[in-house]
């Protein structure tokens, strides 16, 4: 059953309660009791399974509104484990301050998996790792790609890497974008079902875009939808700019990815391992673009050079000692 | 003891329970134990008696992921001592590390899994000027600019106000006794400097030390086993909250455990804490280990205690609060018994670390200071 079966009273109802929903590998209880929010969220996570209590959760989340007894303004809370997580929050900021706490739960906790920060796409189950650097538009571009270009989302955020295999699970939370992308995305893919837009956020206006029914068919299932990362690419947006693909050195993509990681140093010796696994694993490049479809006719290139290399001599193309190939596919969490 | 909100102390009593949890309890007991800093520790306790295997999978990997950072905080520690000792090593002075990192570089039971963010060490009072120079030479420096916490700690505590590294950005408390010097209780130092036994760790990031660094390096001490058990008792039931501190009772059963081979052990105990004047905090410890999480504690030992147990009705008290305190539970489900055992053992805590009219004015000071800065933020 997915979120969208339910009726939005239904799912209203459930919300006050707390109901598990699969996001990737992972068992999220989200109680909330902020009506507002809750439909903003059944517009979100409409294809987002739900799954039958009791079953064993990673997370479990709240956002509760708080009482002053009618005074002041109207504040909301948010909780991990049943305690209050960070301070209380404008009630107008709580839906993207809910999604940033679904965001910390996943960068924080499951150190089975190297966490790198970084969006991922997919085209079959040959991966794009996107590193992300602040106002390099990976946001954006990562959005392009899944509404418009027939990649699906692996995440925007995390690049969840099994140290054992060298693959990437697929965790998808909807994308949020901010400020001027806004209105360009809105333009460009009418068909990506937009959450509210939310002023005055540390990012400014924010707003979500629901993860597509394409991205979460294989995310859906425990251990499913991995993917082999391929490439690694620096986006980097600039105005008026002709697109550019550049190779970046090896080294340097160890470095960044290294040093914006949320776990790698945690990992000691198991993350250097896995990381050097991937960046051997991928052709390393830096994108400069300021249209989307030509950043999308890029993607699609590496793609299809990519399933053609693989047709005529596996793996040549990345020359890679981790390839898919080889790699054994089970995951490490042992689930059928 | 079948109270799901005692899930923890009951898995901690007998790990191979969590073989038989329904998923409503697995959650529960993870919750219980996230809170406690205890899920890797499960884990380990898991892989002990047989059943990682057999428990469920969704579990076993969030045991096994809260590994991931244990490990990393055993890497840390390892190398902290490594650079303490280099730091100290034209100082003549032994270092005697405590609690966590006493626990990891001497390589005990104890360490396996478990969290530790700062390395506490005790040095001869005499002694504190020549450390704390020597290691502000090297990189470390105090974490407490403000006048009154700088007399607040080195006045009436028995540490240096904490000090920081300021590249590594680890935490060291440099202690030259285990208790307040203003407190009720004043165990003497040089009782523990003069039994604590020299190690020869083994653990990797310590071992990274040059050799001909090694030659001129402090010893590297650890308390005494019954002086261990002590100081735990101490900081667990004197010194800190005991609010939501399974973690500190499971240290204290773990030490026991692995001690209770040696007859020397327990023939030592009680008589050690008779000299060090610390039987009640040894009661408590003892008769709580045994009453929430089964502890063998041989009969005659409690016998020997008797004496130090508090009367009646304050004993019974007390076990009443710990019960309903130690398991950490959330602010959703309101617990009005729960959170009054907690506001009671605070209220005691603070009671056991200075006479009364210090506290008043150390409460007063401190809320002086809240109001004053508040227009800044």
């Amino acid at each position: 059953m997915i979120v969208g079966d339910l009726s939005i009273d239904d799912w209203q109802h459930r919300m006050t309660r707390g109901v598990v929903v699969r996001i990737g590998p992972f068992t999220v209880r989200m109680t909330v009791r902020l009506r507002e929010v809750a439909d903003a969220m059944y517009l979100l996570y409409r294809d987002y399974p739900i799954q039958p209590e009791p079953i064993v959760l990673d997370f479990d989340v709240a956002a509760l509104p708080i009482s002053w007894w009618g005074r002041g303004p109207r504040m909301a809370a948010l909780y991990f484990d049943g305690v209050r997580k960070f301070d209380p929050i404008e009630r107008e900021q709580a839906l993207p301050m809910f999604q940033w706490l679904l965001n910390w739960c996943i960068f924080t906790h499951p150190h089975q998996y190297l966490i790198l920060h970084s969006a991922v796409v997919a085209r079959d189950d040959m991966a794009a790792v996107l590193p992300g650097m602040p106002g390099a538009g990976k946001s954006t571009l990562c959005t392009a790609l899944v509404h418009g270009g027939g990649w699906r989302l692996l995440s925007d955020e995390v690049a969840l890497v099994t140290p054992s295999t060298g693959l990437i699970t697929p965790a998808p939370l909807p994308i949020g974008l901010k400020e001027e992308s806004i209105p360009v995305i809105a333009a460009t893919y009418p068909h990506a079902r937009m959450g509210p837009s939310v002023r005055g956020t540390r990012k400014g206006t924010v707003v979500h875009i629901a993860t597509p029914a394409s991205s979460m068919a294989a995310a859906s299932e425990a251990g499913g939808g991995q993917a082999q990362p391929r490439w690694i690419i620096f986006p980097e947006y600039h105005a008026g700019a002709r697109v550019q693909l550049e190779p970046a050195p090896r080294a340097n993509a160890f470095m960044t990815i290294a040093a914006d990681a949320f776990n790698y140093s945690l990992l000691g010796a198991t993350g250097y391992e896995t990381l050097a696994n991937v960046v051997d694993a991928c052709h390393c490049f830096n994108l400069q673009y300021s249209q989307l479809d030509d950043a999308i006719a890029v993607f699609d290139q590496l793609a299809s050079q990519a399933s053609s290399a693989a047709s005529s001599s596996a793996g040549s193309l990345t020359g890679s000692p981790t390839g898919s190939g080889d790699a054994p596919h089970s995951t490490s969490r042992g689930r059928p | 003891m079948n109270n799901p909100r005692h899930l923890l102390l009951q898995v901690l009593r007998d790990p191979r329970r969590m073989s038989q949890l329904d998923a409503p309890a697995c959650n529960e007991l993870l919750r219980q134990a996230r809170m406690s800093k205890l899920v890797a520790r499960l884990g380990y306790l898991a892989q002990d008696v047989g059943i990682l295997d057999a428990i469920p999978p969704k579990m076993a990997e969030q045991m096994l992921a809260a590994r991931a950072v244990s490990d990393q905080h055993a890497r840390i520690v390892g190398w902290e001592v490594n650079r303490i000792g280099k730091a100290l090593a034209g100082v003549d002075t032994p270092v005697v590390l405590l609690k966590g990192a006493a626990y990891l570089l001497a390589g005990m039971d104890v360490a396996r899994g478990r969290l530790v963010t700062d390395v506490d060490i005790l040095v001869p009072a005499d002694r504190l000027g020549q450390v704390e120079s020597a290691l502000v030479a090297h990189g470390w420096e105090s974490m407490k600019v403000d006048p009154y916490d700088q007399r607040y700690y080195r006045a009436w505590m028995h540490e240096l106000p904490p000090m920081q590294h300021t590249q590594r950005h680890s935490v060291l408390d440099v202690h030259h006794t285990i208790l307040p010097v203003t407190g009720r209780l004043s165990p003497d130092p040089q009782l523990l400097l003069a039994a604590a036994r020299t190690i020869n760790p083994t653990h990797d990031a310590y071992l990274a030390l040059d050799t001909q660094l090694k030659q001129s390096q402090p010893a590297i001490q650890v308390l005494a086993p019954a002086d261990m058990v002590i100081h735990a008792a101490v900081h667990m039931f004197q010194d800190g909250e005991l609010a939501g501190a399974v973690r500190d009772l499971a240290d204290i059963a773990a030490m026991v455990h692995q001690f209770d081979g040696d007859a020397s052990f327990w023939e030592r105990l009680v008589p050690r804490a008779e000299a060090l004047g610390l039987q009640r905090p040894l009661y408590y410890a003892l008769a709580s280990a045994v009453e929430l999480l089964g502890t063998e504690v041989p009969e005659s030992v409690m016998r020997t205690l008797g004496p130090a147990r508090p009367i009646w009705p304050l004993r019974r008290l007390m076990a009443l609060l710990v019960a309903r305190a130690l398991v950490p539970q959330p602010t959703l489900r309101n617990d009005l018994a729960a959170s009054t055992a907690r506001l009671a053992l605070y209220i005691r805590s603070h009671w056991l670390r200075m006479p009364p009219g210090m506290l008043a004015r150390h409460l007063y000071e401190k809320a002086i200071r809240r109001w004053r800065s508040e227009p800044e933020t």
